[in-house]
């Protein structure tokens, strides 16, 4: 399943399927923010406008451009925009004092800046400076909706590997920033496509930052990558927490985004309703961003009957780290790959195993260990194979290939 | 060029290369009840990269047909597989216990088309005899007793109406209970089964070697050459090996020696130039 993952790094591979994905769905919605719905259409012509408008300020492929803004409308065509021109956004906290965003533009080398209209007050549109800091260009994000721009899109056009930029803080406290090629993204999309299963019936609630890899590469890109729908309709508080479970069965939310001191504080307030993820179609909650440790992982799983999918990895370097969960194999299931079940089942580590290990190199692969790799592959994936296809099952490739036909079909 | 070098790049859907050998020839093990081929690991595994391993497989359009499949009918189409797969040669066919029918009948096609294997390999099978009145009158004691054990052992099934669908049994051959296995699972061992009762093994000039468990060997009315003997035209012999019925694994050692017959085998091939 993973050595199937895409690693083209050529630009025009995430940009044809994110125009395409924004084109086909103009009237669909996108992404239902605190402001309201947005569909595809408007973040289509949203972006387009932004595209025009960098190609006049003269920002060139491969420049860097801070984005800081908590308004979350602007931010995501924004961000789409700057990607797709080929310039590298760098993302910054929202809350970022003026001080902080200097030293990552000193740091990335910044050309532009694209902030909220008060903030930060260091920023001098007029100077051109950032606190001392000079900046080729500096606006507030606002001001771009007033320009009369577009532009057209080729996809196909010679692009330069530009990249995207997350800052982070780390555990030094000091920022430090981590490139992203365009394939990195898309090796990750590919893996929340065939690993998570997300597609166009992908209803995601997240309420990370934007700034923050796991809001913005689990959230925008994710659904317009798998043609899903995202849900940000308010921000995370605990105040928010019944709310925020309403929009589950109200949004026909089929995954949930969190960290694990989300979990913490839902479980706190809503311990009493463990009907809050019971909702048809809901899939799992996926923690990320921190350690989630067996307890509250055990309790949430438990108290709430939905599996916890723990993606806890290098998120900046777009790894996806995926743990056995405490409970038994068969309701983490839909999540955990054919490597974990087969490992499983051969009673041998993951990391030895690949779409290529068949019954003749593979430690533990034998007469019996094939029916119950059969009948675990079957449970974990909601899935009957026929006997065609298990005569034919000589290798994990084969079980994969057959996995993905049977959930296709049955899907259809 | 080479044999290897000659092999389709694109095999057919029963053929799946199981390791690439540097020497000339090819190891080729047939599926068993269950449609895999995993017995053949440790001899494969024994064999490093000296011989290329083939393993054979059921395609979609056999399992298909398995229910009312003779074992001539998945002989015949392995057959035409081998000849259009043009494998490194000479080709070694290997089944173990059910397996074996399935190579011998393969072996036997493959000769009468002219291309005979260098060797067909049959670990541990006994050659069923049609059971009939003239197998009963052969040794009436024996059977008197077989059948006394078989009733008894069985008798609520066999009184059972419907009889549960998941036992595969009949009397002298190996019992199978399904119900273990996956559903998805269990046509292929019911068709196998079905295909493996029908079956009467006809006279074949491949070169054969029988490789029989010393506990085979030494059970009573035990018959020489586990009853392949009297079927083959061509070369035959009988290797002893020590062990059970499970002789591919235990004791370890005898997939080792297995493995080394089969490249003495090779190599005196290739010296006399019998490719075969």
């Amino acid at each position: 399943m993973y050595d199937r993952v895409t690693t083209s790094s050529k630009p025009a591979a995430l940009f044809a399927r994110l125009d395409r994905a924004l084109t086909e769905r103009a009237d669909q919605m996108f992404a239902l923010l605190p402001s309201g719905p947005m569909t595809c259409g408007a973040c289509r012509d949203q972006m387009l406008r932004l595209v025009g408008v960098f190609a006049k300020l003269g920002l060139a492929p491969g420049d860097r451009a801070l984005i800081r803004s908590a308004d979350e409308a602007c931010v995501i065509p924004l961000f789409l925009a700057v990607l797709r021109s080929g310039t590298v956004p760098v993302l910054a906290d929202a809350k970022a004092t003026g001080a902080e965003c200097a030293q990552i533009c000193s740091l990335c080398a910044v050309r532009a800046v694209f902030a909220d209209l008060a903030l930060p007050q260091a920023l001098n549109v007029e100077m051109g400076t950032l606190g001392d800091t000079p900046v080729a260009h500096a606006r507030r994000v606002r001001d771009f909706w007033r320009w009369p721009s577009a532009a057209s899109l080729s996809a196909d056009r010679p692009e330069p590997e530009a990249r995207t930029s997350g800052a982070t803080s780390g555990t030094t406290l000091w920022p430090k920033a981590v490139e992203l090629t365009h394939g990195n993204l898309i090796a990750q999309l590919d893996i929340f496509e065939r690993v998570y299963r997300f597609g166009p019936g992908t209803r995601l609630l997240n309420l990370l930052a934007l700034h923050h890899v796991d809001g913005l590469i689990r959230g925008p890109l994710a659904v317009l990558w798998s043609g899903g729908v995202l849900g940000r309709p308010m921000p995370f508080s605990v105040q928010a927490v019944p709310a925020i479970l309403d929009t589950i069965a109200r949004e026909s939310i089929t995954h949930f985004i969190s960290v694990p001191a989300m979990l913490r504080i839902i479980e706190r307030v809503r311990a009493e309703w463990p009907e809050a993820f019971r909702v048809p179609g809901f899939a799992f909650v996926l923690s990320s961003a921190d350690v989630l440790d067996e307890a509250l992982w055990r309790r949430f799983e438990t108290r709430f009957g939905v599996p916890v999918v723990n993606a806890y990895g290098l998120s900046e370097a777009v790894c996806d780290a995926l743990f056995a969960g405490p409970v038994p194999t068969g309701s983490l299931a839909p999540m955990v790959g054919i490597f974990e079940v087969a490992a499983s089942c051969f009673n041998v580590p993951v990391k030895v195993l690949s779409l290529d290990s068949t019954y003749f190199n593979t430690e533990g692969w034998d007469s019996l260990a094939h029916m119950t790799l059969i009948a675990a592959l079957e449970q974990a994936f909601s899935i009957q194979f026929s006997a065609m296809q298990i005569a034919q099952i000589v290798s994990l490739r084969e079980a994969s290939a057959f996995v993905d036909a049977q959930r296709a079909k049955q899907g259809a | 060029m080479s044999h290897a070098a000659t092999a389709k790049a694109s095999l057919p859907s029963t053929l799946f290369q199981m390791n690439k050998g540097t020497g000339p020839g090819a190891l080729v093990p047939f599926p068993d009840f269950g449609g895999n081929t995993i017995y053949a690991r440790p001899v494969v595994a024994a064999l490093g990269t000296s011989v290329s391993s083939y393993a054979m497989r059921l395609s979609e359009a056999m399992v298909a047909a398995l229910e009312t499949s003779m074992m001539e009918d998945l002989a015949r189409r392995f057959a035409a597989d081998l000849v259009a797969a043009n494998l490194p040669r000479p080709l070694h066919l290997m089944g173990f216990s059910f397996a074996g029918c399935l190579a011998y009948e393969t072996a036997r096609h493959l000769s009468q088309s002219g291309a005979a294997p260098g060797m067909l390999w049959i670990p541990d099978l006994t050659r069923r005899r049609p059971f009939g009145p003239a197998e009963f009158l052969r040794r009436p004691v024996r059977h008197l007793a077989g059948l006394a054990r078989y009733a008894k052992r069985n008798w609520r099934r066999l009184l059972l109406r419907p009889r549960d669908p998941n036992i595969l049994e009949a009397y002298g051959v190996l019992r199978i209970d399904m119900s273990a296995h996956p559903k998805s699972y269990r046509p292929i061992p019911c068709g196998m089964y079905g295909a493996f009762l029908n079956y009467r093994a006809k006279p074949a000039s491949a070169p054969m070697t029988v490789v029989c468990a010393a506990d085979t060997a030494n059970k009573p009315g035990a018959v020489e050459g586990l009853g392949w003997r009297d079927l083959a035209t061509g070369p035959f012999r009988t290797v002893t090996v020590p062990g059970g019925h499970l002789i591919m694994r235990q004791p370890p050692q005898n997939a080792r020696v297995i493995a080394d017959h089969v490249r003495t085998r090779r190599q005196q091939q290739t010296a006399n130039l019998t490719d075969v």
